[in-house]
């Protein structure tokens, strides 16, 4: 799988360019973050990956194919990239959980045993109770369990690319914590996954690499540790910077170009029991 | 004043959301309702605002019953609500026409109206998109211009429903200066969120869980109470998750941190 933005400027009808001629280029397995101030052109970048929005100028091209194009076939397309969007309310239109879950197998030629079987691990994976929720209609959900839900509905039919657009908001911490341990597991069984989100935390517990965006332009495609380097910069740019770099500066620890929990944890340790000894 | 007194509630399908649950909602204060996703936080301010019919109990606003046609004019005359979807939010498709409905609702003379609308629009940095069509907005701005609405009248109690959720760190900032603004004008906030940086500054925070409320007190008392946050589902603040895991490594910090700055502090005295 090779994905690839080439030249691509994207404006809505007669909007300044959203996105200014933009490279980018993302290769099978990663998990790439995309970051930068609300309004800065994230949504517009995903969906247009997703084939949204076609640009006025470059290509989007999957394995060297330009993804707007006529010939290009949909349907399999769909079933190798799924995108799950900011506002999930928006992508429901069945009438209970089950069968908003099962609707994207229905073109995958499967058996119904085994629609069933994807179809309850999805819930299961996404922390769906199955008795209690299988027949509620996805309407009366509260916030957090549609996000839930909509996850489960890109992750049941196994996609080869997962684009998600702030999965978090609004969830709690169990829901944070049960979501970030399904993508961690799809990013080791290879499933290439290109997420939005506001949270310097979380993208680095989990981003190979982050593309920051501001003004049109990508101003950082790089790993965690380098784009969270400079406060005065995160600032300018408004993704902030994770919890442990903020701790580590200010007591003077070298987290080693690693900045999640695990690693700052370890650091402490092995700097407080050394002391010890 | 708010006073809610051994309220229930359930949707039409029977399953308990709201147990009998009292509380009271200080004038002047902060108070954060904590609780995971689906506990009946946004059901309950919904109850509060007489937006939807108790099953059982009293709601009072300055012990006026919300049950009676005086206690919702009290109501919709104090009370002001940013919804968690700001979607649900704009009665009109231009960002400025939709701010100025809600300031003739408060009888804001016209002639000083267009200039609350620029005012609110500087607060959330939203300066000069006036007559931008809501549909056009990315999510964060949505959310900002649904606070706009609310930051630009005057009203004496104001619930957030998860409406910073989806604003990027100092958008989020801002917005909690604005509620700092809003304390020190004596108005009356309700905030809930998921994000702890939101209600780390609140005078009480409510947590709830099974349909109750299960603790009540300072945001110090709450934030650092690691079980009851665990057992209730709720994020951990990042200072606490490392007391904690620490702790358990047998390296002891003297008293729990609840931001970076005492955290830091708090590792520096360890030696
Ligand atoms: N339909 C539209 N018409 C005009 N402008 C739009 C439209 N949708 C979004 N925009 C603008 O494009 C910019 C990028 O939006 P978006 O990609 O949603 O930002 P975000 O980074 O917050 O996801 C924003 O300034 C937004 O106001
Ligand atoms: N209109 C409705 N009809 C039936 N059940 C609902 C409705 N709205 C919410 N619920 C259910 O009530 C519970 C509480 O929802 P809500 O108050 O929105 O939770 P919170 O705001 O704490 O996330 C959830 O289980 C939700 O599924
Ligand atoms: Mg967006
Ligand atoms: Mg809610």
């Amino acid at each position: 799988m090779q994905l690839e933005i080439k030249h691509a400027t994207v404006r809505y009808s007669n909007s300044d360019k959203i996105l200014d001629n933009i490279d980018l280029n993302i290769t099978e397995g990663q998990f790439l973050g995309i970051t930068g101030k609300a309004g800065c052109g994230k949504t517009t970048l995903l969906e247009t990956i997703a084939g949204f929005h076609k640009p006025e100028s470059g290509f989007v091209l999957l394995d060297g194919q330009n993804i707007y194009e006529k010939r290009f076939v949909s349907q399999s397309f769909r079933k190798r990239l799924q995108i799950v969007f900011q506002f999930p309310e928006n992508q429901f239109f069945e009438s209970d959980i089950w069968n908003e879950i099962g609707f994207g197998l229905k073109n995958i030629s499967s058996s119904p045993e085994e629609k069933e079987r994807k179809t309850i691990e999805a819930m299961l994976a996404v922390g769906l109770d199955i008795n209690e929720m299988k027949n509620v209609s996805p309407f009366a959900l509260s916030g957090g369990q549609k996000r839930r839900l909509a996850l489960a509905c890109a992750i049941v039919v196994s996609p080869e690319i997962l684009l998600l657009d702030e999965p978090f908001s609004g969830l709690d911490g169990d829901g944070q914590n049960q979501i970030i341990s399904i993508l961690k597991d799809l990013h080791r069984n290879g499933t290439t996954i290109l997420m939005v989100s506001h949270d310097p935390n979380v993208l680095s517990e989990v981003a190979d690499k982050i593309v920051v965006l501001d003004a049109g332009k990508i101003q950082f495609n790089d790993i965690p540790s380098r784009v969270f380097a400079d406060k005065y910069l995160c600032d300018k740019l408004g993704i902030g910077q994770p919890e442990t770099k903020i701790t580590a500066d200010l007591i003077g620890l070298d987290l080693d170009e690693d900045l999640t929990y695990s690693n700052f944890i370890k650091k402490l340790e092995k700097k407080y029991l050394a002391a010890h000894d | 004043m708010i006073n809610v007194s051994n309220i229930s509630f359930t949707y039409n399908n029977n399953k308990k959301i709201i147990e009998n649950i009292s509380l009271s909602i200080e004038p002047g204060k902060v108070t954060a309702i904590l609780g995971k996703n689906g506990s009946g936080k946004s059901t309950l301010v919904r109850l509060i605002l007489a937006l939807l019919p108790i099953s059982d109990g009293k709601i009072y606003i300055d012990d006026i019953d919300i049950n009676c046609k005086e206690g919702i004019n009290q109501i919709r005359k104090q009370c002001g609500i940013v919804f968690q979807n700001p979607d649900n939010h704009f009665v009109s498709p231009i960002i400025e026409d939709d701010i100025k409905f809600g300031l003739t609702n408060h009888h804001v003379p016209e002639t000083i109206q267009s200039d609350c609308v620029k005012s609110a629009l500087d607060k959330v940095s939203l300066t000069g998109y006036e007559k931008r069509n809501v549909s056009t907005l990315s999510g964060g701005q949505k959310q900002k211009a649904a606070a706009a609405g609310i930051l630009a009248v005057d009203n004496s109690i104001i619930f957030f429903d998860e409406a910073t959720s989806m604003l990027d760190p100092n958008g989020r900032k801002e917005l909690q200066l604005c509620i700092e603004d809003l304390r020190n004008q004596n108005k009356t906030i309700v905030i809930i969120s998921q994000n702890i940086e939101d209600v780390l500054h609140a005078d009480k925070i409510l947590l709830i869980s099974d349909h109750q409320i299960i603790k009540s007190g300072s945001a110090r008392d709450i934030l650092t109470d690691y079980e009851t946050l665990k057992g209730a589902g709720i994020q951990i603040p990042f200072p606490v998750q490392v007391y904690h895991d620490l702790f358990q490594k047998g390296i002891k910090m003297k008293n729990c941190p609840l931001t970076s700055g005492e955290l830091a502090e708090e590792l520096c005295s360890l030696k």
